[in-house]
């Protein structure tokens, strides 16, 4: 690395060790190509993690349930709470004829029943009922439920984690976020808008996009780049703060929302302002934020390995990404904006306006990711030039070929 | 949804006070943040204006009316003052940041799929 921290400014990695045993060469690009590479990102990286499918507000109560689609384990996973208020995944899938248990995306059930000859099990799981179970040999219902998923909760956030037998359990994984956002208001944030999108990219690109802020002022001149102060000033975005863990990530961008001559922009920063019970002003982080320290603070972004990001900034609002790859082309990507609910419409005016702005940078971030992807696949370049501001990228990119390479996915 | 008649005989689906914007409830008046985003992908630059510019004059004080009653305790004139505000919303960002109903290179609005959230999607 080449940054030296200027006295009075916030320090620009919290893990300089780690900083320099990243290095400074080339990375290599053809990892975001390869049929071969991909394939073993599957099953080191992603069957081996713990992977992010969503809120328990989702599942508020005893029988409530969603299903995900699992398409890269070729999987569908039935996640419900049970009687006993437990969250737990499953394969969706009937233990007599394998047949796919549960049809529906979401709902309430006292029990799941397969349609194709009425098997029945609880909402943990439990086989419950077999019609004419006496012309089968002796069925031994406790070994023959549903069969469960590693399925763990922190802070709210639903984790799954295909291979039961690699890697430590979800708390001792997400510890290194553990004491700093302790008092982060997750559990507040109960509204959500959801996206999804197939973007033909790799999903590293997608989170190369959000792990620098070195491109806020070209690709997104239109957009946030203002926000962040940056055409301007070239450096008044730069990102400090660094924090790299054996598999995680987090660090800082600064910025300063300054008026730019938009009235509805404006109208809704100012109410917003005036609205919330303002626990922070603009430039001061919420609890657990912005470690380093440094001034003009913006948003602290978070990575969670392998494949979801945590936006977060000021006011009442955080972003949060996942992407689940589809083939070493292609992607699931999945955007949503977490809220507390509105407290009257004056709230929800202001709240409407972190939607559009966050969908339509989305959108800018997302055709380059796939012209940048349709280029990469001629083979012209065999790797990227990484400068300091990319330092996330670089270990990104560096803990995926440890683990690709053999290291554990799933450590802290 | 009831209407009262104002006195042309036309049912007010505005506050009073706000007779100039009823000309953009059908078009504004929507309810889902889906809806929002097509009604901008459906209009040109000058809609957009049009709507964008006879807002923005009322907005603060529309908005302001608002505060302090749940959503759910909204009568239907207020929630449909409430959705042009979010409309309002979604057209400012095109007129304020690209002078136009789409991202400039951005991708193709109609693959980003709005998929509601089990529990947690917001009213509108």
């Amino acid at each position: 690395m080449h940054t030296v921290t200027a006295p009075g400014h916030a320090q620009f990695t919290l893990t300089p060790e780690r900083g320099e045993e990243l290095g400074e060469g080339p990375v290599a690009v053809d990892t975001c190509t390869s049929q071969e590479y991909f394939e073993k990102e599957r099953e080191q990286v992603f069957r081996k993690s713990w992977l992010c499918m969503g809120r328990v507000e989702e599942v508020p109560e005893v029988g409530d349930f969603i299903v995900k689609e699992l398409t890269l384990f070729k999987t569908s996973l039935l996640i419900s709470r049970g009687r006993d208020g437990v969250v737990r995944g499953f394969h969706n899938v009937c233990s007599h004829r394998c047949n796919k248990l549960v049809m529906e995306d979401e709902g309430t059930a006292r029990s799941f029943v397969c349609r194709f000859h009425g098997w029945t099990y609880q909402t943990d799981g439990s086989l419950k009922f077999v019609p004419q179970e006496e012309i089968f040999p002796p069925i031994d219902h406790a070994t023959n439920g549903l069969t469960e998923v590693d399925t763990d909760v922190w802070r709210g956030f639903i984790f799954v984690k295909m291979d039961k037998n690699s890697g430590v359990g979800l708390q001792e994984f997400m510890a290194p976020f553990t004491e700093s956002l302790a008092a982060y208001p997750f559990e507040e944030y109960v509204n959500c808008h959801r996206y999804e999108t197939v973007v033909n990219c790799n999903w590293k690109l997608i989170l190369d996009a959000f792990l620098e802020s070195y491109h806020l002022r070209f690709l997104h001149k239109n957009t946030v780049a203002e926000i962040f102060r940056n055409s301007k000033e070239e450096t008044a975005a730069d990102a400090y703060g660094f924090e790299l863990y054996n598999r995680h990530g987090r660090m800082t961008v600064p910025g300063v929302a300054e008026s730019r001559s938009h009235p509805v922009e404006d109208l809704v920063m100012m109410t917003a302002m005036s609205f919330f019970d303002n626990k922070e002003t603009a430039t001061a982080a919420p609890p657990g934020l912005n470690p380093a320290g440094g001034e003009n603070w913006a948003f602290d972004l978070m990575y969670v390995f392998p494949n979801t990001l945590w936006l977060m900034n000021a006011g009442s609002t955080y972003a949060a990404l996942e992407v689940l790859p589809l083939g070493p082309n292609q992607t699931l990507w999945t955007s949503r904006t977490y809220s507390p609910p509105a407290k009257d419409g004056l709230e929800r005016f202001a709240q409407e306006y972190n939607r559009v702005l966050a969908r339509d940078t989305l959108a800018e971030d997302a055709s380059t990711l796939e012209v940048t992807q349709a280029v990469l696949e001629s083979g012209a370049k065999t790797e990227m030039i990484l400068g300091d501001q990319e330092l996330m990228l670089r270990h990104l990119h560096d803990v995926v070929d440890q683990v690709v390479n053999g290291e554990e996915a799933s450590i802290a | 949804m009831t209407a009262t008649k104002s006195t042309k005989g036309i049912a007010q689906r505005l506050p009073d006070g706000y007779a100039n914007l009823e000309r953009f409830v059908p078009a504004w008046a929507l309810d889902d943040a889906a809806q929002r985003a097509n009604a901008r992908a459906g209009s040109t630059i000058d809609e957009m204006r049009t709507f964008y510019s006879a807002m923005v004059p009322i907005a603060a004080d529309a908005a302001e009316s608002l505060r302090g009653t749940p959503i759910d305790q909204l009568d239907d004139q207020r929630t449909d003052l409430l959705k042009l505000l979010l409309s309002l919303v979604e057209v400012a960002v095109g007129v304020e940041c690209f002078n136009g109903p789409k991202v400039p290179y951005g991708y193709d609005q109609s693959r980003l799929i709005v998929v509601p959230v089990p529990h947690m999607t917001p009213a509108f």
